[in-house]
């Protein structure tokens, strides 16, 4: 059905894509897989229109096609589904497939016209949505089957799903899978693109692996395992890696005691949770998204505070600390939207990493009034080699680099404070394996430091793999613990679908 | 208090609202549309003041208010482009053009005034035009402007490049065409809005005629939650108000008129503190949009 001959992007001097082939049949589910930065993304505007390539050939259905805008590739049968939905939240499901339907003949809008066509589609491939409902209060999943439809109203026969799942529960992810069989089945095709392994090996038929820009391989799925698939995407050899896990209870650290915060909130509230964090241990939270773990985090790190029960830490009641007192006290925060909280996009490398220490006296002189830019820029060269920070230079602006690297700048800062207490929200969210291990490695190694750590993740895997306990949170409330080593997997996925058990010591 | 509740007095506050009504109205409606599309233009009062002397010197010299305001149109939709390339073709802050655009519109009418009185003598007049003309023509554009926004293919597009242009684009909507149009419609409006002041509203000019309106205007925006039907009724509120005060200035002469000239617009301080919720604002708004950056 398609074919690429030898696309290459570049960006000024540097090469995002270099000589790319690709063929996806009809009917196949082709997967993409690489790395952050490998050029997949790149790719998968080139096809939809976005960029164009610098040179190389598109050829879809035996013509070749020159993409110099969306339309071309609209208009072709290729559409794609951002990662970051292309959806207008403030106008309804309608509206926004309606938006598709611009080219059709008429001046006037016909919502009728388009609803009869788009209850077909909801029909055949069982996309349930509610038409009439804004877009804002749409769960993600159904957002997501709204940007489907769209595609498939304007006869899309391949469609590009950029990392779908990242923002879904595994339910909605298995729906999602049911969705792209039943795609296939009519013919269609689609180009999956992720970085989960697991369930590229559930979803795929053919699998093309893509690192620095260049095609390593385009392999079937059935013909290899998920360990291989891994190795050929980093590049060398990874062994799933295990940590070694601590079972014996230090000291209590940091203890709330019966804490609520905007109780009624079923996904944006705690109530009553009971929590005690230990020296020298990693507590992992699970859970899916929106349970409360944010408020949980904002509460811990002092952003809100408690309106019922008590905070303790380090055994003094902390419940009217500010920010700036947890700061002090030693905990440190990554928090879960790097762009947002942890990091000042438009401030560069160096900066942001002394932003926390601009009073001490390594980095200017009368606590904070007069910085000493040549410390820190001696610093800053200093923590760029120890936590391999890449970037062109430690001038450059945060924005520019990586998820990787802006997440390396941000542990960085934190856990060079020799911190007792760390909060790290989502620590490896959109990052490449490589830079998660990273980030793995360096949270274990604050813990055998000595330092209380409490790992927040939606990615079930992760938390297994780094904590020592683990609590699961539901619509605000804790539903139980198991331990770190060898978890019960059906207790766990129990209590994140709301079924609590008791919890013997909190 | 007793000669306020007459009937006399009503009618004549319902009189003077509706003529206080269309230069808001338009105004408003102007900047909605432009708000919609993610224009943010603050420079209202400088394009009023612009139509309102093109307006006015060219009613005079022909004495025909009708061909007066049509030049007013004009005035504003041209002088209106200056703010249209920099935004939309140089990506310029919305705020600080918007800025310049007042203080660049309200000296050019007292240059082209001054120049203008030199040459003749005594005070000038000119000629009025029906009252209500364009009070029928400015409600005619609310109904319109609402038509095209939520009726047509056009408008539907229109509002989503003030949402979401990336998304917009990919959809292959032309975001400087749309830019472009609402820039049009705003520089007309607000040209038609200073030249009724000075053609229908009273019939020759003083320096500050505008007096404060296109920002009001702006604050019937946010009042009105970005919605035709909203806009018009806080632009009927804030006339109601505006016709209020000069009515009990006449009335009741104990209260210091300072006092009262003010209270619209504590109204509309207050107005919006009060009913101001965050959310109906186009997501976009304000935001220049540059192509291919990530």
């Amino acid at each position: 059905m398609l074919e690429l001959i030898k696309i290459t992007k570049k960006f000024g001097d540097f090469c995002a894509l270099c000589d790319v082939d690709l063929k996806v049949g009809y009917g196949e589910v082709h997967t993409l897989l690489g790395e952050n930065g490998a050029g997949k993304s790149t790719l998968m505007n080139i096809l939809c229109g976005l960029y164009e390539p610098t040179y190389g050939e598109i050829v879809f259905k035996d013509c070749e096609w020159h993409m110099d805008s969306p339309q071309t590739a609209r208009s072709i049968g290729i559409a794609m589904v951002h990662q970051h939905f292309m959806l207008i939240e403030a106008m309804s499901v309608l509206e926004n497939i309606m938006l598709c339907a611009l080219e059709e003949k008429g001046v006037l809008l016909d919502a009728a016209e388009v609803t009869k066509k788009v209850t077909e589609i909801q029909k055949l491939y069982d996309l349930k949505v509610d038409l009439h409902e804004m877009v804002n209060n749409l769960s993600v999943g159904q957002q997501q089957k709204v940007e489907i439809i769209k595609a498939l109203y304007n006869d899309a026969e391949l469609l590009i799903l950029d990392e779908p799942t990242a923002v879904l529960t595994d339910e909605e992810a298995q729906g999602l899978f049911r969705i792209i069989k039943k795609l296939t089945e009519q013919n269609k095709s689609v180009i999956f693109i992720s970085h989960k392994l697991k369930e590229v090996m559930q979803i795929s038929d053919k699998i093309t692996v893509l690192r620095r820009g260049r095609t390593v391989v385009t392999v079937n799925a059935c013909d290899y395992s998920a360990d291989e698939l891994a190795n050929l995407m980093v590049g060398e050899k990874v062994a799933a890696k295990a940590y070694k896990k601590v079972r014996k209870k230090d000291e209590v650290i940091y203890e709330l005691q019966n804490v609520s915060y905007h109780k009624q909130s079923k996904h944006g509230g705690l109530s009553g949770i009971n929590l005690k964090v230990h020296k020298g241990e990693i507590l992992g939270v699970a859970g899916v998204d929106g349970n409360g773990q944010s408020q949980l985090a904002d509460i811990l790190t002092g952003i809100q505070k408690p309106e019922e029960g008590k905070r303790i830490y380090e055994g003094i009641d902390a419940n009217r600390y500010r920010i700036i007192d947890f700061i002090r006290e030693g905990v440190a925060h990554i928090p879960e939207d790097r762009n947002k909280m942890g990091l000042i996009g438009g401030m560069d490398v160096r900066d942001n990493l002394v932003l926390k220490d601009m009073e001490d006296a390594r980095f200017s002189k009368a606590s904070g009034k007069f910085l000493l830019k040549k410390n820190m820029q001696e610093y800053a060269e200093e923590m760029k080699e120890k936590y391999d920070i890449r970037c062109s230079s430690i001038q450059e602006e945060v924005r520019n680099l990586s998820g990787g690297n802006q997440q390396k700048i941000i542990l960085a800062r934190e856990l060079e404070r020799n911190p007792k207490f760390i909060v790290a929200m989502h620590p490896t969210r959109g990052l490449d394996i490589g830079a998660a291990n990273f980030i793995h490695d360096s949270l274990i190694r604050a813990r055998d430091a000595g330092s209380a750590v409490v790992v927040v993740s939606a990615d079930i895997d992760e938390v297994i793999k780094v904590a020592d306990r683990i609590i699961v949170m539901f619509e605000g409330k804790i539903m139980g613990e198991v331990p770190g080593e060898n978890p019960d997997m059906n207790k766990i996925s129990s209590m994140m679908g709301g079924k609590e058990y008791e919890r013997s010591d909190c | 208090m007793s000669s306020i509740l007459t009937v006399a007095f009503l009618t004549g506050l319902l009189v003077a609202a509706l003529r206080m009504l269309p230069p808001l109205l338009l105004g408003a409606t102007g900047e909605m549309f432009s708000e919609r599309c993610g224009l943010t233009n603050i420079g209202l009062e400088g394009i009023m003041s612009v139509g309102a002397i093109t307006g006015f010197v060219v009613s005079y010299f022909i004495q025909n208010p009708y061909v007066g305001m049509l030049a007013g149109v004009l005035s504003g939709l041209l002088v209106n482009m200056i703010y249209a390339f920099l935004t939309i073709q140089l990506n310029a802050d919305q705020v600080i053009v918007g800025n310049a655009m007042n203080i660049l519109g309200m000296a050019l009418a007292s240059l082209i005034y001054t120049t203008v009185s030199k040459s003749q003598s005594g005070q000038l007049q000119s000629v009025t035009a029906d009252n209500y003309f364009v009070l029928v023509v400015s409600l005619a554009v609310v109904v319109i402007i609402w038509f095209y926004l939520y009726k047509t293919k056009s408008g539907l597009a229109f509002r989503a490049v003030g949402e979401y242009p990336r998304a917009a684009e990919t959809l292959g909507i032309n975001i400087q065409k749309k830019k472009y149009l609402a820039c049009s419609v705003n520089g007309i409006l607000c040209g038609l809005a200073g030249a009724y002041l000075t053609n229908v509203y009273i019939t020759s000019y003083v320096s500050g005629i505008v007096s404060g309106r296109g920002y009001i205007a702006l604050a019937a925006v946010i009042f009105g939650k970005w919605k035709p039907k909203g806009v018009l009724l806080a632009c009927t509120f804030f006339a109601f108000l505006d016709a209020l005060q000069l009515r009990l200035q006449v009335a009741d002469a104990s209260i210091p008129y300072q006092f009262l000239q003010m209270l619209p617009y504590l109204c509309t301080l207050l107005a919006l503190s009060f009913f101001m919720k965050p959310g109906s604002e186009p997501k976009a708004n304000g935001k220049p949009y540059i192509r291919e950056s990530r």
